[in-house]
């Protein structure tokens, strides 16, 4: 993605701070500490602009986003960070349980934002950047640094796991 | 069979190749149990998309707020002095137009004639015309 860069980090907190607070939030379930993310995201941010190249400035703004959020969690030890299964099986949830499935359940925002909590870290976030934030799969992995194919994969496996903790 | 299950979330974000696109729908449709799978994919997406955007605490975005405060008190402003200027108007008409010592049948007439006329039971020939030969006898 190639739009305009804005030009001041004041203009990046009025145009994107809504949307990182609402990454943060999905992703911490704490509005506090997404209220923390928000503003050590801006210092980077600020820190950061003036040599900022131009390119995906999403794709920028959400690693600079993704990095404050997995430093804080290191920092913090809250939760630990849970790895990728290396067996995709390990995740499947077996077969699909039918078209008659009632799903009025997930139409509760909090048993979503706990189901979104259970994934591991890598899923989350390519789940939220990709449902929540709207971003492409290109944009996401320039964010996360991983190949599209990663991406593709993780946002699946996440949808998948969501579907078996909401059902 | 190898389900191409991985296909269907890319496929649901807009984001297969026309021939990874191709290869699905083949699959698709010759497979029920990807088709309820995709079914199933599609209503989780929809309800983790149905999620609400929070707002923004107040005071959160430190000093990048001072540039929209202003714009809100430059608002109020601007409605306080609309609204003082038709209040003064308003006086100033009000001085001004003559008052009318004590009203008279015309005047009520002229006034609300139209008005009562609307309704029947109250027109305006049983409440402002007086019978001017009962009046003379």
């Amino acid at each position: 993605m190639t739009e305009s860069v804005p030009l001041t980090w004041e203009e990046v907190a009025r145009v994107y701070g809504r949307k990182i607070y609402n990454f943060s939030y999905r992703l911490t379930g704490n509005r506090d500490d997404a209220a923390d993310l928000v503003q050590e995201v801006l210092l980077r941010v600020r820190r950061g602009l003036a040599s900022y190249q131009p390119g995906s400035f999403e794709g920028w703004l959400w690693r600079i986003t993704r990095n404050a959020f997995l430093d804080d969690v290191r920092k913090r030890n809250r939760r630990p960070v849970a790895p990728i299964p290396d067996d995709v099986e390990r995740w499947d949830v077996g077969a699909s349980p039918g078209s008659d499935v009632e799903y009025s359940r997930i139409s509760l925002g909090d048993d979503i934002q706990k189901a979104l909590l259970e994934l591991p870290i890598e899923f989350r976030e390519a789940v939220v950047l990709c449902d929540v934030i709207g971003l492409s799969y290109e944009e996401i992995a320039v964010a996360v640094a991983v190949p599209i194919g990663t991406v593709r994969s993780r946002i699946h496996r996440g949808r998948k796991i969501l579907k078996e903790l909401l059902t | 069979m190898s389900h191409p299950t991985e296909m269907m979330s890319a496929y649901l974000d807009g984001e297969l190749t026309r021939a990874e696109a191709s290869q699905l729908y083949a699959h698709m449709g010759t497979c029920g149990s990807c088709v309820a799978e995709m079914e199933e994919l599609q209503k989780v997406r929809t309800a983790i998309r149905s999620l609400p955007m929070v707002e923004l605490p107040p005071g959160l975005l430190g000093d990048a707020e001072p540039t929209v405060i202003p714009l809100r008190r430059n608002r109020g402003f601007l409605v306080g002095a609309a609204a003082a200027g038709v209040a003064l108007v308003i006086a100033v008409a009000t001085i001004l137009t003559p008052q009318p010592s004590a009203w008279s049948v015309d005047d009520l007439n002229s006034r609300f004639g139209a008005r009562v006329s609307l309704d029947p039971a109250f027109g305006p020939a049983k409440v402002m015309v007086p019978d001017v030969r009962d009046v003379q006898e």
